[in-house]
């Protein structure tokens, strides 16, 4: 097609779109040395380039993207982390909260084991600890009374200490295992001393999930935990102690926290020692071994 | 499409489209949340969506999303510039030749101005545009053939005017 005066303009706009070849591109320029008066125009169609604001940018391109595989991230993996334990701690802090029997609000309280005759307690709740030398000590003694009254009566009829000690010396697996009990209504655990299977794991953990069914019949609001699982009260233990450790330098919530459940005493005797951790405003205690 | 590769999408297109987007519209909200929105759908798909198949897909995803948009809030963004173009043309004539040509823009068919856009800001070829706004290659050719002669018209009237 020949540029003329009647379609220059399609020329001008394809020169200008890139879309004329060489040969085209010398045709309007011999064109317009003919029509001088058109250049301005061609001008013009050159400025109808427009040009990209540069100062208008997407703000935040960051959130638009994704996690690349094979790449951690490590403000992301921090903060699922971060979540995670906050989870968990909220998880502890509910659960102690419900089973606090008064529940009461979060204080940062001193640690105070119930010192009794009881050669094995587990103790977990210091203010319940508390509240069973109060409030809760009537409460627990009714639906323990029985309970108690056997196991002082087996304890009465054993004969000689030494055998009684020898029993109460229980191993550190023993120790381990029993765990499936919740002190916060449990004033005590009585081991007796006579031989018999009375007070094995089993019958120990039976004995509990009675009561645990007493206290739910009592009153269900008590308690929303399940002691039938041995683990229950060890798992929560080792998760503190693992958060505690993990999240040592991170949360300054937990304020104390020892890996070591045993200590050696003078004589070389390694007992087994309370543990405890707090994590915001709250202990977790293991369990801790008296020998009278 | 890797992660990867999507994520050099966003650095490479992400002010592309929003410059795109917000010559359509007048809101920097709307353009961001449409902006926003293609990359989601990008994202989604990106498993099926080759890299360099990418950009294409980006813009035209953003460009339905804003037909969508204009078209639920009726009141199309572009007829207000219109409006203040005009005002600006005939009562307050600006000399500055960019302001002129945004102007002039702001007049154009949507259709047109968009060809233009694409063409200009993004050096898009005329079948890549098609693809974007589903016209015809020459479809699109004419309309920037015809965007170009008004921006054009538009400026000799201003220079009659000066």
């Amino acid at each position: 097609m020949k540029i003329t005066i009647n379609n220059y303009e399609e020329w001008m706009i394809d020169y200008l779109e890139g879309n004329l070849s060489n040969v085209e591109r010398k045709q309007l320029v011999e064109f317009l040395e003919f029509h001088p008066e058109l250049k301005a125009e061609l001008e013009l169609f050159e400025q109808t380039k427009l040009q990209p604001d540069t100062t208008i940018v997407f703000v935040n391109k960051e959130a638009l993207k994704k996690k690349e595989s094979g790449r951690v991230i490590t403000m992301r993996s921090w903060m699922k982390y971060s979540i995670a334990v906050a989870a968990v701690l909220m998880v502890f802090i509910g659960v102690r909260y419900f089973n606090s029997d008064t529940a009461q609000p979060l204080a940062i309280k001193k640690y105070e084991y119930q010192n009794t005759e009881t050669p094995l307690a587990l103790d977990r709740n210091t203010d319940s600890v508390t509240n069973i030398n109060n409030d809760n000590k009537k409460q627990n003694e009714q639906f323990y009374a029985q309970e108690k009254k056997e196991t002082k009566e087996q304890i009465e009829n054993k004969d000689g200490q030494e055998d009684k000690k020898q029993k109460l010396n229980l191993q550190r697996d023993d120790i381990n295992t029993i765990t499936g009990i919740d002190l916060a209504h449990v004033d005590e655990i009585k081991f007796d001393a006579t031989g018999d299977d009375t007070n094995s794991i089993e019958n120990v953990k039976r004995r509990f999930d009675n009561d645990l069914a007493k206290i739910n019949k009592k009153d269900k609001e008590i308690t929303n935990i399940s002691l039938n699982d041995n683990s229950t009260v060890v798992d929560w233990w080792n998760d503190a102690v693992a958060i505690g450790g993990e999240m040592e330098n991170v949360v300054t919530g937990i304020l104390e926290y020892d890996f070591d459940p045993f200590e050696k005493k003078k004589g070389g005797e390694e007992v087994l020692k309370t543990r405890s951790v707090n994590i915001f405003g709250f202990n977790y205690y293991s369990r801790k071994k008296t020998n009278n | 499409m890797t992660p990867k590769e999507y994520n050099q999408i966003v650095d490479l297109w992400a002010d592309g489209v929003y410059r795109f987007i917000r010559k359509n519209l007048r809101s920097d909200d709307d353009s961001h949340d449409i902006v926003q929105n293609a990359f989601e759908i990008l994202w989604k798909n990106h498993e099926n969506v080759q890299f360099d198949k990418a950009k294409s897909y980006l813009f035209s995803t953003a460009y339905h999303n804003m037909i969508d948009h204009i078209r639920k809030h009726k009141r199309m963004d572009y007829v207000e510039e219109i409006d203040e173009a005009a005002k600006g043309g005939t009562a307050d004539v600006q000399v500055d030749v960019k302001d002129a040509i945004e102007k002039a823009l702001a007049k154009l068919p949507e259709v047109q101005k968009n060809c233009v856009l694409l063409r200009d800001y993004e050096g898009y070829a005329y079948d890549e545009i098609g693809e974007i706004l589903q016209l015809s290659e020459s479809q699109v050719k004419v309309y920037i053939f015809r965007a170009r002669q008004s921006l054009k018209e538009y400026l000799v009237s201003i220079h009659h005017l000066i």
